[in-house]
């Protein structure tokens, strides 16, 4: 058994921890933006880390990663506009919950589900890795596609209005990504003539637009002179009672986001939608889920960080990245000359486990960040509504125009903020449209990708043992809820 | 207005829009089996897909009302969103920004003239330095070179 001396004393040096502490600490910051989050501040933050020996650069990139998952859950619980589209999940019951006047709980539960997921991600990423890397080579696209359906069909079947429309939401987005270039074959889809859409829809401006312009849009219809209920605010740990009740959803969260997170090209937003879905089912009262219900924002953030540990399996074993982040980092790894791959633990086993170990002490670090440093965002939060509207749409004009520096995402962005507050209004759940924007070019390329193998088949879907499985899993989780309502009518006939 | 009003009105406009997809896709020149070959697949499948579900929401019903409020300060606000980024190409950020900042302010509250004279100037600048300055982002200039 390898000393574990070496990476504490990587991990732990005092330039390293500090280098954590104020990465994770930005992080949370870009999470907090709409349109900003991880992918952004890495890639913002990446020509800087040059300048820091190897470990240090990436222990910072690492620790924008973390920070960044988590601090869209901020926004989300606080304004109701998620910060990244991994927090997109939390609104569902981290908003009602603030709503109500329990945003500090809110907070505190998002805050201890990041952090736990993201310890447990970590630790399943020091002990398994390579095994876990395996089963990932095993998911071909047949079974992305299905994968891709369950996210899917898991939001749009947990939407608390018609499921119906959560299916046509989901439906547009995966439809808006169509236009642009054919990514097989070069082609240009729905762009009649428009240079600008040659590339495609910005999709991070759509989703800024759809979600934070739409929710401003919402905010003036309220009469309502400060965006955030008078009390509740302080962020306080759970009572243990609570927790106790709570332990599994924890612990079964965590373990879904890292698997989740293990399968390349999958990422947060999906991770954090399925464990949702997943909680919902399993809950005795799936009816309130969406009213602000703890185990609702537990099983999304523990997911989402969940998978900034288990990403980094594919990643790291086999130099495949998990998601655009994943990628951004690897590209950081090979410039800081540690090659990902088989070869990477041989030669460098003591650095890598130096990143895990630090990775544990960002999550940690998180743990303080949030829980107390999110008291001054709320106090910022109680700024009068003029004022603050102002600033938030200014951040939302940053976030969407730091990917292309383009005036043209920025009008996007007001575009898809009328078509969102028009949502909004006929009840159409914003959920799965963005599910659908992120999942869009996963679920084309597995989909066409199959058929090719398949010359054409569908039966492919249906004669591999892991996309059959997934394919019972859509079905559960469509049929449980009516299942369990037709046995609980009985019973309580009889 | 009645939703279920609205849903109607929804489920025509989403049925046509998944028959234009339709078409749109017919007239792609590339055609193949569904696989690698042809990009008019996906986007076809979707729109029939949605054709259907969008027949289900016409068949459906629906209950509740549906309320909008203050539309006048709302369209207001569309309006300058757009304003504002045609502004931004010829004038630039600096002054752009200012204005809208200022404008936004006044619908959404009531007016007091000194926040409207101290902060739209305080925040512009404070995000001129940190993105300009400080991480190189470049904001758009307009004629006044800012």
């Amino acid at each position: 058994m390898e000393s574990i001396l070496p990476a504490l004393s990587i991990a732990l040096k005092a330039q390293n921890i500090i280098v954590m502490a104020v990465s994770v600490f930005f992080g949370i910051i870009a999470g907090i933006i709409p349109g900003l989050g991880p992918l952004i501040a890495i890639v913002i933050f990446m020509p800087f880390s040059f300048s820091f020996p190897a470990e240090t650069g990436i222990i910072s990139l690492l620790g924008l990663f973390i920070g960044g998952v988590y601090g869209g859950a901020i926004t989300s619980i606080t304004l109701g506009i998620p910060g990244t589209p991994a927090a997109a999940a939390t609104v569902l019951d981290g908003y009602p919950m603030s709503q109500k006047g329990e945003t500090g709980k809110a907070i505190a539960l998002a805050t201890t589900a990041s952090v736990f997921g993201g310890i447990v991600s970590v630790l399943v990423l020091m002990t398994v890795a390579p095994l876990l890397a395996r089963v990932a080579l095993k998911f071909g696209p047949p079974e992305y596609t299905m994968l891709a359906i369950l996210g899917l069909t898991a939001i749009a079947s947990v939407s608390r209005e018609s499921t119906i429309k959560g299916l046509i939401s989901g439906i547009l987005g995966l439809l808006i990504m169509t236009i642009g270039m054919d990514m097989f074959t070069a082609y240009e889809r729905f762009t009649f003539g428009n240079p600008e859409l040659r590339g495609g829809i910005p999709y991070i401006a759509t989703l800024v637009g759809i979600f934070a312009v739409s929710r401003v849009m919402v905010f003036l219809e309220e009469e309502a002179k400060r965006l955030l209920p008078p009390k509740g605010l302080a962020p306080r740990f759970p009572k243990l009672k609570e927790f106790k009740r709570l332990t599994g959803t924890y612990i079964k969260s965590s373990i879904l986001g890292t698997g989740i997170g293990a399968l390349p090209g999958v990422g947060t937003a999906i991770a954090s939608f399925i464990s949702y879905a997943e909680a919902r089912r399993a809950s005795k009262h799936p009816e309130k889920f969406g009213t602000g219900v703890p185990e609702g924002i537990v099983a999304a953030e523990a997911a989402n960080n969940a998978v900034t540990g288990g990403a980094l399996i594919p990643m790291l074993t086999l130099a495949i990245p998990g998601d655009p982040t994943t990628a951004v980092l690897m590209g950081a790894f090979f410039m800081h000359g540690l090659l990902p791959g088989p070869r990477l633990f041989q030669e460098h086993f003591h650095v890598i486990q130096g990143f895990f170990i630090a990775m544990l002490v960002g999550n940690i670090v998180m743990l303080f960040l949030g829980m107390y440093g999110s008291r001054l965002f709320l106090h910022a939060l109680k700024i009068e509504k003029r004022i603050l509207i102002p600033i938030i749409l200014v951040m939302c004009f940053i976030g969407a125009y730091s990917l292309h520096h383009s005036l043209f995402d920025i009008l996007i962005m007001w575009i898809f903020g009328v078509i969102g507050y028009i949502m909004r209004k006929l009840r159409i759940p914003l959920a799965p449209m963005v599910l659908g924007l992120v999942l869009s070019p996963l679920v084309e390329q597995s989909l066409r990708r199959s058929l090719t193998i398949s010359r054409g088949s569908p039966w492919i879907f249906f004669t591999r043992p892991i996309s059959i499985g997934i394919i019972v899993g859509i079905i559960f989780l469509l049929f449980w809820p009516l299942l369990s309502e037709r046995r609980r009518a009985i019973e309580s006939k009889g | 207005m009645k939703m279920k009003k609205l849903d109607y009105i929804l489920s025509c406009f989403l049925i046509l829009l998944g028959i234009a997809i339709v078409y749109e896709t017919l007239q792609m020149k590339i055609s193949g089996s569904p696989g690698g070959g042809n990009p008019a697949f996906y986007p076809r499948l979707l729109a029939v897909l949605l054709i259907i579900i969008s027949a289900f929401l016409f068949f459906g019903k629906s209950k509740e009302e549906v309320k909008v409020r203050n539309i006048a300060r709302i369209t207001l606000l569309v309006i300058f969103f757009f304003l504002y980024t045609f502004a931004l190409k010829r004038v630039g950020f600096l002054v752009s920004t200012m204005v809208w900042i200022a404008l936004t302010m006044l619908i959404v509250g009531k007016k007091n003239w000194i926040e409207v004279i101290i902060i739209p100037p305080t925040i512009t600048f404070l995000i001129y330095l940190t993105f300009w300055k400080i991480l190189y982002i470049p904001l758009p200039q307009g004629i006044l070179g800012w």
